[in-house]
Parts: C-alpha cells; structure tokens; sequence
C-alpha cells in the first residue's frame, strides 16, 4: 500500500509538472552530455593528433648495428666503411609491427662522381616520400623510370643545374646518364644529393638488396619508442633501433599539453553548468514547501519525503543519463569529423559519465532542498495555503 | 514605483537571485576565460612546437666554404628579431681520433654550447645548443665553451669503449689537441657519430678562425598559406612588401640571408611545412572545444533563467490582478535579466581572469594574458544569455490566467 502510494505521489510529481520535469531533464541532460562528449574526446584526440603529429617525420629508426664508424652525416663522404641491412629481411620484420608502426621509408646512402667531385647519392622510394616528413618541397616532376632522378637545391645551385638536363654521374664500376626531373628542398642533407629510387641506386651502386638506414614513423602514442626499440632488437639482432629523441620528446610533451587543456577546459565547464544546473534543481525543489507541508499534515515520515525526492532525482537523472549519452557521443563525433575528418573511437565506459555526472548533480541538488523541507513544519506553511 | 518592484524582487527572492547569479557569472567566467585562451593559445603552441628543432639552415652560398662567426648577432638585427628566438653555429671536418693507439676518421663539430652575445642594438641574448636541442640524452656534463672538453657522440662511445674521464687526442694535418670527454650525447640521430667540441677549440685545430660551416636557427614563424608559398622574385612591389613583413619561414630566410655575406638561408622544409599544418589543426581544436563549451555555458545560464520566471507564475498572477499588462510584466522581468547579467559578467570577467591565469600556469607555465576587450564581450554575452533566458518563458509568463493560479 505505502509503496503504490509512494510510486503514485512520484509519477504524479513528473507529470502534473511536466514543464519543469522537462526543464531538470534538459538541464541534467547539458551536463550529462557535455561531460560525455569532452571525456571521450580528451580520450579520442590523444590517438587523432598524434597521428597528425606524424607529419613531423620519422622519430625513430633503424640502422645497422655495426654503425661505419664516423658516419656522421651523409655530407661528410664516406668516412670509414660502410654497413648494410638486407631489405627484404627488414620489409619482412617490419611487417609484423603493423599496429606500432604507421609508416616507414628504405634509404640507402652512397657516393657518385660528378664532375671530378664526390656527391651523395641517395636512393629511397618515391612513393615512400611521404612518410619522411610532410615538407618535402619539389619543383618540378617525381622521377618515373630507371634513368631519372631528382637533385638537391644547393646541389643544383652550385652546378647550375636545371630541370630537364642531364648529368654524368660514375662509380667505381659504373657510369650512368641520369635526367634531373624535379629539384628538391628540404633543408637537410638531400639539398646537396641525388635522389634515384631505391632499386636503381642499388643497381648503380652495386649493393643488390642492400639498404643503410629505415626512418619509421612510429605511433608513439599507442606504444612506448623503447618497448618497440627492444621488440625489434629481439627479432632482428643485428639492427640497432633509435629514438629519434628530439622529435620524440617534442611529441610527447605537446600531447600532454593539449590534453592537459582539454581537460582542465572540461573541469571548468563541467564544473560551470553542474553548478548551472543543480541551481535550476534547486530552485525547483525550493518551491515544493507545501506540498512537503500537506504530505507531513497527511502523515508523512521525513524518511517517506525524503525517498520521494530521492527517486524523483534518480528517475529523471537516469532519463538524463540516456539523452545525455547519446547527444554527448553525437557532439564529439561532430567535433571529430570536423577537427580530423574522421570518426574518433569512443570507449563503452562514456555511459557511466553520462550516468555518474547525471546522477552525482541530481543527488546534490537535491540534498540542500530535501533537508531543508524536512525541516518543514506543517501547520505553519499551509497556513498560507 | 517599477524600480521598487525590481528592488523588492531582488531583495525578497535574494536566496533564488543569489543562485541564478552564480550561474551567470560561472557562465560569463567560463566564456571570457576561455575567449582568452583560444586568443592566445596558438602563440603558446608555436612556441610549444619550436621544441622540434631548428626551422631555418644558414650555410655559404654554393662555392663559398665558410660564414664568418663575427656577423653571427646581426642575425638578431633583422625585421624579425624578436621571433628569433636561438641559433647556433658549427663548423664541421672530418679529423683524426687517437685512443690509446688506436686511431680512426671521425666528424668533429665545433659549436656553442651556451653562449650569451652582445647584441649590436644593445642587450644580451643567450643562445647555443644547450638550451636549443630538447629531448638529447646526456651521460656526464655539457662540454664548456672554453675548457678543453669534448663531448661524444653515444654509437662512437660504444665503438671505441669511451667513457666520461678519458683523454682523447684529435688531429688534423700537424695540429693535435688533447681533450678529455666530460659527457657523452645520444640524439637518436647521426650526432650519435659525432665529437662535439667548442667552437674555439675547433677553429684552432683546423687552423680557421672565425670561420663557421653552417648554422641552424630557430625562429617563431606563422604557418605557409598560398601567399607565403608564391615566390618573391615574381611580386609586385606591394605583394613583396606584405610578404616581407608576415613572419612566413622564407621571409625570415631572406631577411637573414640580407644581413649576412655570402649566406644561403633556407627553411628546413620538414619542420616549417608540419608545424604550419599541427599549428592549424590545433587552432580548429581549441576553437571547436570553445565554440561547445561556451554554448553550454549559455544553455545551462539560460535553463537557470527559465526556472526563475517559470517559478514565480503566482507572483505574476498577482501583478496582473492589480492590474499590470503584459507588457510591463516583460519589462520587468527583462529588467530583471539585465541586471542579473551586467553583473554576472562583470564578476565572471573577474573570475574568468583567474581561471585562465590558471590554466594557462598548470598548462603552459605562463599565465594567459586577459584583454581589456574581453571584458565588453563578456557583459553582452552574458547579458543576450541571460535576456534569451527571460525572453522564452515570457510567453508562458503572457499566459497566465491570474484566477485560475491565484485560486491555488
């Protein structure tokens, strides 16, 4: 009996004052959704931007463990000897790190003659290009078969090279006639090289399946650089792994920037429209003294009022809860598809956000009210009924 | 008589008042805090993004071997002087290592590690590769500017079994120095084969004073666009003009390029193309994140609103039994809502101030700076909220009967 009475006087409460129900729903929903929408996007934008944070290059990489002695830096000659990996064996261990790795580009270093001089040779893949870092500016045409390359800016500079000519380039065994299709700037060492692709350079240098250097793009934010450094040097004993640690770090650091403001900007507009929200909760319960005066003068127990204010809260909470969730997921897929042009995964747990906030806000705002209005005394507030 | 209403609303209700001014200045904080933040952010950001390294290269134009060390401050005289915020010069050779008998070729980078210049307009600037490079791994000690020290590169030190304390003797035709390695560098990339030794030091063992091969600058600049990208020898005097003046990578490349003799300025493509396009990206974040919050912030200031005229049906009953109109009913309580949202914003501004030093400090370690202009942003913003609140409930408002509510 008492609990039909109970669910009556709570059904009775959302409906008969259906705008204000309405009005709290709304409310707890914002919150419910914002906080939703935020703290699956703080979860989702570390994978978005550091997949956009690629576009830096390579920040790690793999060289021969036997590293030619004084091999600091291609522009320097061939300092002492050189070492080699085997391009198939690493096309192969590398293809077991799918998830790590998000690209990764061959080179293979050497020097030519050219005009009596000794010029750096480098041979990648064209189409690899890409994962080399964003900003490689080419004027002019990507090289297509076996005799056209592209040339570095000061390269082309100092010989007064331009596109469309030829040069005569030698090694020790062989001579070739290559034509300059593109120059290219990087402002690193490629400005004062040749670049043939990766099959032709090993043909001209003679080092048939041979490759120096393999820069990778790893994904730094899903896999720690030194668990992935210590995998490969497991597979492959006779690679040396290596953080490129500059880049590396930069990374990490700007991650953790933006992430720290993301959700020390979602504290604060959560922490705003809770506050927004439980006033307007608030408010409303504030104004139900003489209905909590008439159910006392019936015979009501302070336990009674309070249950009912209670499951009126955690009634419309959970309603809030559910639009919440789904708004919330709406908005940060909005945001996803706008800020990265593509879906951002969202994990399962969002629901107890929506939930927790929801529920955390209904009952506080509900707390002040409630004890207040048990504090009620019938005669004095029905009074003025 | 209507101000009494107004002032007798306020005093009677000042429990429900007090609420809703929470909720307007929390709204009103959150929007000029974050206004801000969104204002200011992008300059954090690039200087954020300036810890990926060098983004302009100074070498000898083609046929010339050096750059001189002596014309190295008037890097800081240029245009864009203030964005330069580092640079540093090497001079690099390949030179003969000899450790305990063994000997080998190896590269020897003479450089700044931590150096303060004078600058030709006056004022120091400090500069070098110790506060430039971020992220290197150090065993030991930086090498000194001045001291007989050498740091090595970490692949070399593990090939020749060099520690921190050894004694090392580089040579090149009939000069030797003997060094001692106060720390060993692994930067992941080919400085791990290197021997790093003061700039001084390197330029006495290779017989080139004053002589530098190549330095590596980093400079604040704004992203590449269509315009930035168009080449300056192709402009019309105005274009060449606007081009100069906009802090792009290649501008700053030439402005240099003028001051210094015989050099070849380039940007580091790499560097300038990505940070252009991360600093774009992440502009269209922080705009997204504050377009939302601020419409929250709006919404939830307007629910508060509608509660309060929703709540006082039996008040405006009663004023419309003693004879008010509609009209002065809205009036009213659009009063109402100005007030309440004049001071919301102007308490949020104060409050939003706070919240961005805040976030600024925990995020950044420098505090957001809060624009005069943000303040008539915040008191309109807060005051359409607040009035778009009072306004929609005021229909309802229109509506009521004063007999059937007043009855009870």
């Amino acid at each position: 009996m008492k609990i039909r009475w109970f669910f009556h006087l709570l059904f009775r409460a959302l409906l008969e004052r259906r705008a204000q129900t309405l009005l709290i729903v709304l409310a707890l929903a914002l919150a419910a959704g914002l906080a939703t929408s935020l703290v699956g996007l703080t979860f989702g934008v570390r994978e978005k931007l550091g997949e956009e944070l690629r576009i830096y290059g390579a920040n790690f990489l793999i060289n021969p463990k036997i590293t030619p002695i004084g091999s600091g830096g291609i522009e320097f000659g061939q300092v002492a000897e050189e070492a080699y990996l085997a391009e198939s064996r690493m096309k192969l261990i590398l293809s077991d790190f799918q998830r790590e790795i998000a690209s990764y580009s061959f080179k293979l270093n050497g020097m030519a003659q050219f005009k009596q001089e000794a010029i750096p040779i480098c041979g990648i893949y064209f189409n690899q290009l890409k994962s080399l870092g964003g900003g490689w500016k080419i004027d002019g045409k990507l090289p297509k078969n076996s005799s056209e390359v592209l040339v570095g800016a000061s390269f082309a500079e100092r010989f007064k090279i331009a596109k469309g000519d030829y040069l005569r380039v030698a090694t020790k065994t062989k001579r070739k006639n290559l034509k300059v299709t593109g120059i290219i700037e990087t402002g690193g060492v490629e400005d004062k090289s040749i670049l043939m692709n990766l099959a032709e350079a090993q043909d001209f240098l003679s080092l048939p399946d041979k490759i120096s250097q393999v820069l990778i793009n790893a994904r730094s934010y899903r896999v720690s650089l030194e668990a992935l450094a210590e995998h490969l040097s497991q597979k492959a004993p006779e690679i040396e792994p290596k953080t490129l640690r500059q880049v590396a770090k930069a990374e990490a650091e700007l991650l953790d920037k933006i992430l720290k403001l993301m959700l020390l900007v979602t504290i604060s507009v959560i922490l705003a429209t809770g506050i927004a929200v439980i006033n307007t909760f608030g408010a409303i319960v504030l104004e139900r003294r003489q209905e909590v005066g008439l159910l006392k003068a019936l015979g009501s127990t302070n336990s009674f009022i309070g249950g009912l204010f209670l499951a009126e809260g955690i009634v419309m909470s959970l309603g809030s809860a559910l639009v919440g969730f789904l708004t919330g997921i709406l908005l940060a897929e909005l945001f996803a598809l706008s800020a990265f042009s593509s879906w951002v995964a969202l994990p399962r747990m969002l629901i107890f956000v929506a939930l927790g906030t929801s529920i955390t806000i209904g009952i506080i705002a509900s707390l002040g009210p409630v004890s207040s209005a048990l504090k009620i005394d019938p005669a004095i507030t029905l009074r003025g009924l | 008589m209507w101000l009494r209403i107004l002032r007798g609303s306020f005093y009677y209700q000042r429990k429900f008042i007090i609420l809703i001014l929470i909720s307007t200045v929390m709204g009103a904080s959150i929007v000029s805090a974050l206004l801000a933040v969104s204002m200011e952010v992008s300059g954090k950001v690039a200087q954020e993004l300036r810890k990926y390294g060098a983004n302009i290269l100074i070498e000898p134009k083609p046929g010339l071997n050096y750059l001189r060390e002596e014309d190295l401050p008037k890097i800081k005289t240029i245009f864009w002087r203030h964005n330069i915020v580092g640079f540093v010069p090497y001079l690099y050779r390949v030179v003969k290592l000899d450790f305990r008998g063994k000997t080998a070729k190896v590269v020897l980078v003479g450089t700044w590690f931590k150096k303060s210049i004078n600058l030709p307009e006056g004022g120091v600037f400090k500069t070098g590769l110790q506060p430039m490079v971020t992220g290197w791994e150090l065993k030991g000690n930086w090498a000194s500017d001045k001291g007989k020290t050498l740091m090595l590169g970490s692949s070399l030190a593990k090939k020749f079994n060099l520690k921190v304390g050894d004694l090392v003797s580089l040579s090149y035709g009939a000069q030797t120095l003997k060094l001692k390695i106060v720390g060993i560098l692994s930067s992941g990339g080919f400085e791990d084969d290197q021997i790093f030794v003061s700039l001084k030091a390197a330029q006495e063992l290779l017989k080139a004073p004053g002589k530098i091969s190549r330095v590596m600058v980093s400079a604040v600049t704004v992203p590449m666009d269509d315009f930035g990208r168009r080449n300056p020898k192709l402009m019309s005097r105005r274009e060449y003009d606007k081009w100069y003046c906009t802090a792009y990578a290649p501008s700053v490349a030439h402005q240099i390029e003028e001051v210094l003799k015989g050099s070849r300025a380039r940007p580091v493509w790499r560097i300038v193309e990505a940070e252009g396009k991360i600093l774009s990206k992440l502009k269209l974040v922080i705009g997204l994140l504050v377009t939302l919050a601020v419409l929250a912030s709006s919404l939830a200031v307007a629910t508060t609103m509608i509660t309060n005229i929703l709540k006082r049906q039996e008040e405006i009953g009663l004023m419309k039994a003693i004879g008010a109109d509609s009209a002065q009913i809205s009036f009213l309580f659009l009063a109402e809502g100005c007030a309440l949202g004049l001071g919301g914003g102007l308490l949020g501004y104060g409050l939003g101030f706070l919240l961005a030093g805040n976030i600024g400090q925990a995020v950044f370690g420098t505090t957001f700076e809060m624009k005069l202009i943000l303040l008539p942003i915040a008191l309109i913003s807060s005051l359409c909220v607040t009035l778009l609140g009072s306004f929609l409930p005021l229909r309802r408002a229109q509506k009521v009967e004063p007999g059937l509510i007043l009855r009870g």
